[in-house]
């Protein structure tokens, strides 16, 4: 069934091509996660929060986001090209040359061959997509720290180096900066906001990851408590978000508050107090109120504010932009809050909300959530694997080099051109039902919907094609 | 006992191309040729053969095992020699000749490097930068290495020069001294008939004669030209009772078949004449083709 030789022989001859694409994959994803700042996009989203632009925005919000496209255009183009020469390198062209008479004039059966063609054809791509995956985490991590734990911003770097402590430490123990002012001050100016900002963003900060731990402390303790139970998965499981907009739900657990309070460098007591003060008093309603007593949207009155200040700094509004407490000078304050006719210091608390949220959002664009990056994997490598036994299938259907190209080759890429056309125009949208990569619904896995049944598609197709090619290689005439 | 058997063996490739038909038996032991010109269906009978295409009707047997089934398992008793050669990978000749000494499970690496010091072969260079020639010499070499019962060769003399085919058919009389079994076609007549034992005649797909390569080579019937003085002598020798093939008046020149028997009865009566020369028509077997194909 598998002959080492022919193995060899295999890698020998597509080894190269392989170790090529998997370079230059590997190497551009890196580009796209090395690339990625969380200010640039913090700054675009909020600029375009509540206006049409949002929406097509969104994908690009956090560091998965943007390596959708990655995986959508780049990472499937790299595969095609590598599919379609090595399965026509593989079978097709063996038999077009007249080699194949060597490998079948010794006691290998054919069937051996085209299993072994086959076991190699299927593993290289496998492992192809396997070490893209562990460059593209390896190379977050380094780069973000947003594999093993929370992710590394440059404040916390800054903050660490004013109290030369390590990074990794004061990350999970944020409250640390705030006990320290040359902390603070560093942490303030690598965020680019003053001090009171950073202050509100650091108790922000501190509060979303005690939620986080508490929320997973919680999820444990439901996990063994709803064990028995057919309740699914996602009903047991607590997230952030939904404690965050739910305190109470830990309120009885004392495991989940004795974890959230470890966050905060609390005891279990204070900490329970301070819950029960965000619970009385929400500041999300508190956040209504203030925008109702304003004349306009926040980011109206923001822009116009920026626009305002600047002209009385005299300087560009995109650096009022990248550095928000400029507007809170005295000369821009009172020039922005004539322009805005909002009061100085309500447009003060204003700017420094803006300039928070802008930065816990920078803050979730870097999460990287390792099973939503391996799905995206996974997605991929089953679609070339799917594409791929289409270029197997022709190898093996044809006689002729020339002719399997057209099929093997041919297929493939109008799919791949198919799911570009779609991207571009809505009025191709049915074209959706003859390409294969459409089956590859990287929105789905982002947002973490129904992603799996189209995948078992994928890998049926696949499945199927290799079947037939090697029934088919085994009962042809070969012109050897 | 028959090595290779192939019985009422079809593949019809429609507009009147493939072979028909075809019964061949090659002994233990034997040489066999298998001679035609370019499509009349050698390389389709050998395709059958290694098992590489299925036939439409009959079989083939190697050994009394059936071609098409047990092609992997029949490989163990033969080595094969492509008409068409294109060697896999890209590797030095040496490291193809390793790799298919290994595959096969039988042959050594000594017996190869002999073979190619006859041919004077150097198998370290690249096998995709080989002439064809080369080539070729590198596919003998893995043939005759390998030791195998059964030798399957198609065209094996292409693209060697005349004292490589005399290398060749030395390479060829040593494994029949061994015992091989050696089934080969070819168009060239020289290797056949210094080679083969028994010849059949492929023609549009169809065997049209067998020959017995020891008849043509030993045959008792001789022809001899003979040119007379004058026409008197040439007329006189004419009214005699011989098989007279060919007859050539205004040359006074005439062709006789004579048995080896009555060579002497020959030899009596042209003492009475004026003979200007006498000399044996030679019938070899490049003669016998062209008669059969004419």
């Amino acid at each position: 069934m598998f002959s080492k030789a022919i193995f060899k022989q295999s890698v020998r001859s597509n080894g190269t091509l392989w170790l090529v694409i998997t370079l230059v994959a590997s190497a551009l994803l890196s580009v796209f996660i090395v690339q990625f700042d969380p200010e640039d996009f913090a700054a675009l989203s909020s600029a375009a929060s509540g206006t049409s632009f949002d929406s097509v925005l969104s994908g690009f919000d956090s560091i998965l986001g943007t390596l959708e496209t990655f995986y959508k255009t780049i990472a499937i183009l790299l595969g095609l090209v590598y599919i379609i020469f090595s399965a026509n390198n593989l079978v097709v062209n063996e038999v077009d040359s007249g080699s194949m008479a060597y490998t079948l004039s010794t006691p290998t059966k054919r069937s051996t061959v085209i299993f072994t063609k086959m076991a190699y054809m299927i593993g290289s791509i496998i492992l192809m997509f396997g070490i893209v995956t562990g460059v593209g985490l390896g190379v977050s991590e380094v780069t973000h720290h947003n594999i093993t734990g929370e992710p590394m911003t440059e404040d916390v770097t800054a903050a660490a180096d004013a109290m030369d402590r390590k990074p990794s430490y004061v990350r999970s123990h944020l409250y640390m900066i705030e006990d320290d002012k040359y902390a603070v001050q560093a942490g303030a100016e690598a965020r680019n906001m003053d001090k009171d900002a950073y202050k509100q963003y650091l108790d922000q900060a501190i509060l979303r990851d005690s939620y986080d731990a508490a929320a997973e402390k919680l999820t444990d303790n439901r996990k063994d408590k709803y064990e028995d139970t057919d309740k699914s998965k996602s009903a047991i499981e607590i997230t952030q978000e939904e404690l965050s907009k739910n305190p109470k739900l830990m309120m009885n657990d004392n495991d989940a508050l004795e974890a959230g309070a470890k966050v905060t460098g609390q005891s279990v007591s204070d900490y329970r107090n301070s819950i029960n003060d965000e619970i009385k008093d929400d500041s999300a309603d508190k956040q209504k109120e203030l925008e109702k007593s304003l004349p306009a949207s926040p980011s109206i009155i923001m822009s116009t504010a920026q626009t305002a200040g600047a002209k009385a700094l005299n300087t560009s509004e995109s650096n009022i932009s990248d550095n928000m407490s400029l507007l809170k000078d005295d000369k821009a304050i009172k020039a922005a809050s004539e322009a805005t006719k909002v009061p100085e210091d309500q447009l003060k608390t204003l700017i420094d909300s803006s300039q928070v949220s802008a930065a816990l959002k920078s803050d979730e664009s870097l999460e990287f959530d390792v099973e939503t990056f391996t799905w995206l994997n996974v997605g991929a490598c089953l679609l070339i694997l799917a594409m791929g036994s289409i270029s197997f299938f022709a190898s093996t259907l044809f006689n002729r080099s020339n002719q399997a190209m057209v099929l093997g080759a041919g297929l493939p890429f109008a799919f791949f051109l198919i799911s570009l056309v779609i991207q571009q125009s809505d009025s191709l949208e049915n074209l959706k039902y003859v390409s294969l990569t459409t089956l590859y619904k990287t929105d789905e896995i982002l947002s973490n919907g129904d992603f799996g049944i189209p995948l078992l598609v994928l890998g049926g197709v696949a499945f199927v094609l290799y079947a037939a090619s090697a029934v088919i290689f085994q009962k042809k005439d070969l012109p050897l | 006992m028959a090595m290779i058997e192939i019985n009422n063996l079809t593949k019809d490739y429609g507009k009147g191309r493939g072979i028909f038909d075809i019964n061949l038996s090659v002994e233990k032991g034997e040489v066999f040729g298998f001679a035609g010109i370019n499509g009349a269906g050698k390389t389709t009978t050998i395709r059958n053969l290694m098992g590489f295409i299925k036939p439409d009707s009959g079989n083939a047997t190697i050994d009394g095992l059936d071609a098409t089934k047990k092609s992997a398992q029949i490989k163990q008793k033969v080595a094969y020699v492509p008409g068409e050669i294109n060697f896999p990978g890209n590797n030095s000749g040496e490291v193809f000749l390793k790799r298919q000494i290994e595959m096969l499970g039988h042959g050594s690496w000594e017996r190869c490097q002999e073979i190619c010091d006859e041919l004077q072969l150097d198998a370290t260079a690249n096998i995709k930068s080989m002439s064809k020639g080369m080539k070729q010499k590198t596919a003998l070499a893995a043939a005759f290495a390998a030791d195998s019962d059964i030798l399957i060769m198609d065209e094996p003399t292409t693209g060697l020069d005349p004292l490589m085919r005399d290398t060749f058919i030395k390479l060829v009389e040593e494994q029949k001294a061994l015992g091989k079994t050696i089934f080969m076609s070819s168009h060239i007549f020289k290797e056949m008939e210094e080679t083969c034992d028994r010849v059949a005649m492929i023609k549009d797909g169809k065997i049209i004669s067998r020959i017995d390569m020891d008849k043509i080579r030993y045959n008792p019937d001789k022809l001899f030209k003979i040119a007379f003085q004058d026409n008197e002598n040439f007329q006189h020798f004419t009214s005699l009772a011989y098989d007279f093939k060919e007859v050539k008046a205004d040359k006074n020149q005439v062709t006789v078949k004579v048995n080896d028997q009555n060579i002497n009865g020959l030899m009596n009566d042209l003492q009475h004449y004026q003979v200007v020369f006498f000399k044996e028509i030679k019938q070899s077997f490049e003669d016998y083709f062209n008669q059969t194909f004419k």
